[in-house]
């Protein structure tokens, strides 16, 4: 189920990510003989919109005046330069230049001042489309509020510096009669709303696949066609009629109420695209409008018809575009949340398990549309509040999982996992796994938790019916050395128990000192000293090998015992850590030490199977003791020795484990006192107990083990 | 008499002790074969017998005594507490299946039921030895005894002389070690001798 969780959220991510535009980021255009063709068609086409562009903007131009009211050159430059990757932009100004010089040279400009104005369009477009680069990654599509940001940004940049540019040449050239601050404002105003005018219109255009636009059903045909009409119309009658011609400047707010709602229909249901067009629309017969002094921008003095059209579009176009971009952001967003949600919904019903939601805040559940069907209940039987969801929970287990979901909250952890019983419906209890994560806000806040519940009753069974036979043969075998063990003492017992009651019968008989009593009194000693020495005997069995002692690497022997029980402690949920110190080598019986090592490795062990499997956790390390001695720790943190036990640990036949024969630390502690070495246990101060041994350092050789310095590693 | 087949020593001689002061009289052995050679009298006897003996085991015999006819009962003593074994044992006829170290209570009690068993057995095999040594002629003559025929009438019922039917009826009583005749028919009737009451 994790898995499947997983993917439906990822693929939510990827959903979102989609959603977020493909991210085409400008892609280098690959150098050499495929170059041609592009940059011939680039080419072509600058050159003849860029022609076009500019006998527009003269015929825009109803002043003598070296300024136009918006002048589409510039416009039409800083968009090729958008578009076309940084490589390839001497083409777009080696096909500007001609169609610049034929455009400027037919209304009897002197060459100086076109080539001076030539330079200023060039520099214009490129500060423009450098600023855009740096300040978005990916091209222009006026699709979200960044991009319009940026590129208004960078259009009213590039105007403004370059206007410096512009307004000294035309001061050089000596050309007009306006003064340099004049040039300056009136150009500046003059790009900033060619740009405003053209680039989205270009940009947004080439951003529709044109080739898609037959898949456009027949309404939206209808719809788009409606919008215009209307648009053209509303402009038309408020720029282009005499009706509203007149001079009074109240009038000049007389646009908007008609304009607005086509100009909201455009941005609303068309988007950028619709936004830009319409736009450009009114900017066009706006400007045409006001040149031919109709419409309310109408003022006494020509100079300033133009500066209040410039003022309405420069103000208009930036709303206009951040609105398209927001509708058009939220729309996305919602659509891809729709699909994502709708491939949740899918993924959720394709699995059995049951998924809920946990609120954070309000303490509310909400339960995907399986619900807890599986264990019987009805849809509105599914608790609503996370404390009631608790009433499910076996009284046993009810704890755990209270603690696993405070403990996921407060560590921070982002998933976590649990197993406990349910109730179902009928009232008998199922295994469940319980698996989700945690969605917090940016300051680790948990708001939500989301948590699947997968039924895991037959698996739990299998293993349990699996473990009980683990356990049953363990047993058997233990069972058997138990049984010969027990037969071996109770001889003697036996006899003991038997003696004394003939004793017993004799002193009622009043008998006091007879030479059976006496006899008794023997054999009861001698059957005593005989069960020590079964006893004896079968810690012999442990090491009946006669020891073999030679030096070696405590290191070594660690990892190698660490190896051995790896798979167990995999098993066992346990981790280890392990930290050597730069030890000499030791000198002793090598199986022997394994073996006590071995020993406190399942002590261990042993001592955690009851907490939580993500606090097993047992350290060994290794360092130097007192001189001439090495002394290796393991440390668990399990629940720790009684005070009063530390000692009694190492004693034959004492334990504290379920099944255990209290022989295993015994043996131990005769191994290393074998060795000369010292074994004892202490309790650690926050929680489980360590248990060290000395070993003897080689007298031979001081040689140093293989671990450089102190390194640590882990195990899972 | 209760028999004690331990191999261990100590054990065994506890066990002897304590029977021994308890008031019974016993007989130590240290296999099962040393038991099976040893002769025994008819006294009512028990066998106390360790299940883990070395070579034959106590479940072993147990199974070789009951092929014989007559085999002592048998109480069972084990160092482990093996319950498949002692299943098996109360199965095929043990008396008790005891563990050790046994408690005297316990101990005793089990051994006088399996003493109590043996004199049962005991009576039972004397009663059908003394039915068996009868001829078919002496078991019909003693038919007529219980009818309360005289001899006379007896010798004329079978056709014979007065004094062979007196020498049958001489040799019955002595088969049952009685002197009169009412005597020699209660025996009779205890045995089971008589086909009427």
């Amino acid at each position: 189920m994790a898995t499947r969780l997983r993917m439906a959220i990822s693929g939510r991510l990827a959903a979102l990510r989609d959603s977020d535009g493909a991210e085409p980021t400008f892609q280098p255009t690959p150098h050499g003989r495929r170059i041609q063709a592009p940059a011939l068609r680039i080419g072509i086409l600058v050159f003849v919109a860029y022609y076009l562009g500019a006998r527009l903007g003269l015929a825009l131009t109803s002043l003598p005046s070296p300024v136009s009211v918006l002048w589409p050159p510039n416009a039409i430059l800083f968009a090729a330069m958008l578009v076309v990757p940084v490589n390839l932009w001497w083409v777009v100004i080696a096909a500007a230049l001609p169609a610049h010089l034929i455009a400027e040279l037919q209304s009897s400009v002197p060459v100086p001042m076109v080539t001076c104005w030539f330079i200023s369009n060039v520099t214009e477009a490129m500060i423009g489309a450098t600023c855009v680069r740096l300040l978005t990654r990916k091209p222009l599509t006026f699709n979200t509020l960044r991009d319009v940001s940026a590129f208004l940004c960078a259009a009213f940049v590039a105007a403004f510096v370059s206007s410096f540019l512009d307004s000294a040449f035309v001061a050089l050239n000596e050309w007009g009669q306006s003064n340099y601050w004049e040039v300056w404002r009136k150009r500046l105003l003059s790009n900033v709303t060619a740009s405003l005018t053209f680039i989205p219109l270009i940009l947004t255009w080439r951003a529709t696949s044109l080739g898609q636009l037959h898949l456009v059903g027949r309404a939206r045909f209808t719809e788009a066609a409606v919008l215009l009409g209307g648009l053209v119309a509303v402009a038309l009658l408020v720029f282009n009629s005499r009706i509203t011609t007149s001079a009074l400047p109240a009038l000049i707010y007389l646009p908007l109420p008609f304009l607005l709602p086509f100009l909201l229909w455009a941005a609303l249901r068309f988007g950028p695209v619709g936004a830009s067009t319409s736009f450009a629309i009114v900017a066009f017969l706006v400007i045409w409008g006001t040149g031919h002094g109709m419409g309310p921008l109408v003022t006494r003095l020509p100079a300033e018809n133009t500066v209040s059209v410039q003022v309405f579009l420069i103000f208009l176009g930036p709303a206009l575009f951040w609105l398209a971009a927001a509708l058009d952001e939220r729309t996305r967003a919602e659509q891809s949340l729709r699909i994502s949600d709708r491939r949740f919904q899918l993924v959720l019903q394709a699995t059995q398990d049951a998924v809920y939601e946990r609120d954070m805040i309000t303490e509310d559940l909400w339960w995907s549309r399986n619900g807890l069907i599986q264990f019987g209940y009805a849809r509105e039987q599914c608790p609503r509040r996370f404390s009631s969801s608790l009433d499910l929970v076996h009284p046993d287990d009810k704890e755990r999982a209270i603690r696993s979901h405070a403990a996921a909250i407060e560590s921070g952890e982002q998933v976590w996992g649990s197993e406990f019983r349910l109730r179902r419906n009928d009232g008998s209890y199922a295994h469940v796994r319980e698996q989700g994560f945690i969605v917090r806000d940016p300051t680790g806040r948990p708001l939500q938790m989301v948590g699947s519940l997968t039924d895991i009753t037959e698996r739990h069974d299998t293993d349990e019916l699996n473990q009980r036979l683990a356990q049953a043969s363990r047993l058997t075998a233990m069972g058997e050395l138990t049984a010969s063990i027990a037969h071996e003492i109770n001889q003697p017992m036996s006899a003991i128990l038997s003696n004394v009651d003939a004793a017993e019968i004799l002193l009622d008989a009043g008998d006091h000192g007879s030479v059976e009593l006496r006899q008794i009194l023997r054999d009861i000693r001698d059957d005593d000293l005989r069960a020590s020495e079964v006893i004896r005997h079968i810690r012999g069995l442990a090491n009946k090998r006669e020891p073999d002692f030679d030096r070696f690497d405590i290191n070594e022997l660690v990892r190698a015992a660490v190896r051995l029980v790896e798979p167990t402690m995999r098993r066992r949920g346990v981790s280890i850590g392990a930290e050597f110190a730069d030890v000499p080598f030791v000198n002793g019986d090598r199986i022997h030490v394994q073996q006590v090592l071995l020993n406190l490795l399942f002590n261990g062990m042993d001592a955690m199977a009851e907490i939580p499997a993500r606090e097993r956790r047992l350290g060994i390390a290794t360092s130097k003791f007192e001189s001439g001695k090495v002394m290796l720790s393991v440390r668990d943190r399990g629940h720790g020795i009684a005070p009063g036990q530390l000692d009694r640990i190492f004693d034959s036949f004492f334990t504290t484990k379920k099944n255990g024969m209290g022989l295993g630390l015994s043996i131990a502690r005769s191994l290393v006192h074998l060795h000369g070495g010292r074994i004892w246990a202490e309790n650690n101060p926050d929680s489980g107990a360590t248990l060290r041994f000395t070993l003897a350092i080689d007298s031979r050789s001081p040689a140093t083990s293989e671990a450089v310095s102190t390194s640590s590693w882990t195990t899972p | 008499m209760i028999h004690i087949v331990d191999d261990d020593r100590s054990v065994r001689t506890a066990l002897a002790r304590l029977l021994h002061n308890t008031g019974f009289d016993t007989r130590s052995y240290a296999s099962a074969a040393e038991f099976l050679v040893a002769d025994r009298d008819d006294t009512p006897s028990c066998i106390l017998l360790d299940v883990g003996l070395p070579g034959m085991t106590g479940v072993e015999l147990q199974a070789a005594l009951a092929k014989k006819e007559g085999g002592l009962p048998i109480v069972f003593l084990t160092g482990r507490g093996d319950i498949d074994m002692g299943v098996r044992a109360m199965k095929a006829g043990a008396v008790d299946f005891l563990t050790k170290p046994v408690k005297r209570n316990v101990l005793l009690a089990a051994v006088n039921a399996a003493l109590a068993r043996d004199s049962q057995q005991h009576a039972r095999q004397a009663l059908r030895a003394i039915a068996e040594s009868l001829t078919p002629r002496e078991r019909g003559i003693l038919e007529l005894i219980a009818e309360g025929q005289s001899n006379k009438e007896i010798a004329r019922a079978l056709g014979i002389a007065p004094e062979t039917v007196k020498s049958h009826v001489k040799n019955i009583f002595d088969k049952l070690s009685v002197e009169k005749r009412a005597q020699a028919i209660a025996r009779a009737q205890s045995l089971g001798l008589l086909k009427t009451v």
